[in-house]
């Protein structure tokens, strides 16, 4: 089964079902270790995965959203960063950019994150996620790379029968 | 000299009254509880036949695991008949038919005739379909989570769903037969 390891650039996003998701963190751990991740029964990295389902809660905080994605299976909690200024994320200052391209880059970042939060983010949307699954608090959590909203009603099956089958043909041999 | 009778009391702290009462000794106590959305479960799919059908925890023993409790997270598909109020909806589905409380549920726009997805909690409520006697109380579903699915393919919907089941269920055997 691919395994996602620290930079390995090939590692590509498994479907999966919440409960998976959910249950990967297996061993809580002591003494303030990081806990590990568990995937089809083996010990992994932090790992990208992909879920289909409805958005049951939607919290929003200073520095981030969480929502909860119910695919039937379990409910998986998602976290999306609200855009920090790219200044004082030093990126500006390292790609030597001026201060013009910095705000534009600010106004997209904040306008893209609130279109987001507004059409796709919403109670009862059915969303496909894409992120990486990490432990925060002894809980798993999907780190959101991209979200989309899906229209089309079957989305959710379809994805079922195609984590069925990858799971079935490829991520068990 | 004394050093500390140098050092004058703090006369701001001393005077401040203590609205709070003393704090309680630290107990040796579990993880805390889950917090506010975490603690929102999952909706298991289930038809509208077996909701109609939802018995006490005793009776589900005997019945089987497919069949429905009362306080159960359950997600079903059906066809709107009928909108009884702002509040109420009936759902109907392979013949059966179960009120739907959409009250607390986010804001959709009801049709008749389109299909729609609910998820929630199941209830014993007095219904408004008929029947008067205590013996007809049948179980309402309050919805949280309304959502339009007109065009959902309902035979492809349950093979995903039993694909679904029949890939965890190989999941769960793997992984305890793997220890």
């Amino acid at each position: 089964m691919p395994v996602s390891r620290p930079r390995d650039r090939r590692a590509h996003t498994v479907k999966a079902f919440a409960s998976q998701v959910a249950g990967s963190v297996s061993d809580p751990g002591t003494g303030g270790a990081k806990p590990k991740l568990n995937f089809l029964g083996n010990e992994v990295d932090p790992f990208l995965v992909e879920l289909c389902g409805i958005i049951v809660w939607v919290t929003e905080k200073e520095k981030y959203v969480t929502f909860g994605v119910d695919d039937s299976t379990s409910v998986a909690q998602c976290l999306v960063w609200r855009p920090a200024s790219a200044a004082e994320a030093q990126v500006a200052k390292r790609a030597k950019w001026s201060r013009e391209e910095t705000q534009t880059l600010e106004e997209v970042a904040r306008d893209r994150h609130g279109r987001l939060l507004s059409s796709e983010l919403v109670l009862g949307a059915q969303v496909k996620v894409r992120g990486r699954v990490d432990s925060y608090l002894g809980r798993a959590q999907v780190k959101v790379a991209s979200v989309c909203k899906v229209d089309d009603p079957n989305a959710e099956t379809e994805h079922r029968m195609d984590a069925e089958r990858l799971y079935r043909d490829v991520y068990t041999k | 000299h004394n050093v500390f009778s140098l050092v004058p009391p703090a006369p701001d702290l001393l005077a401040l009254p203590h609205p709070l009462p003393p704090l309680p000794l630290c107990q040796a106590v579990g993880p805390p509880p889950p917090r506010g959305p975490m603690s929102i479960k999952h909706g298991e799919p289930r038809s509208v036949r077996e909701v109609v059908c939802a018995r006490s925890e005793d009776e589900v023993a005997q019945v089987g695991t497919r069949a429905c409790a009362l306080g159960d997270s359950v997600r079903i598909v059906g066809r709107l008949k009928t909108v009884l109020s702002v509040e109420s909806v009936v759902l109907e589905d392979e013949g059966s038919e179960v009120e739907v409380d959409v009250s607390l549920s986010n804001p959709c726009r009801f049709k008749q005739g389109r299909q729609y997805q609910f998820i929630g909690e199941l209830e014993d409520r007095r219904n408004s379909l008929g029947g008067g006697g205590a013996a007809d109380a049948t179980p309402i579903l309050v919805a949280r989570i309304a959502r339009d699915v007109t065009g959902l393919d309902m035979a492809l919907y349950r093979a995903g769903l039993k694909a679904q089941e029949r890939c965890l269920r190989e999941i769960e055997e793997r992984s305890s037969g793997g220890r």
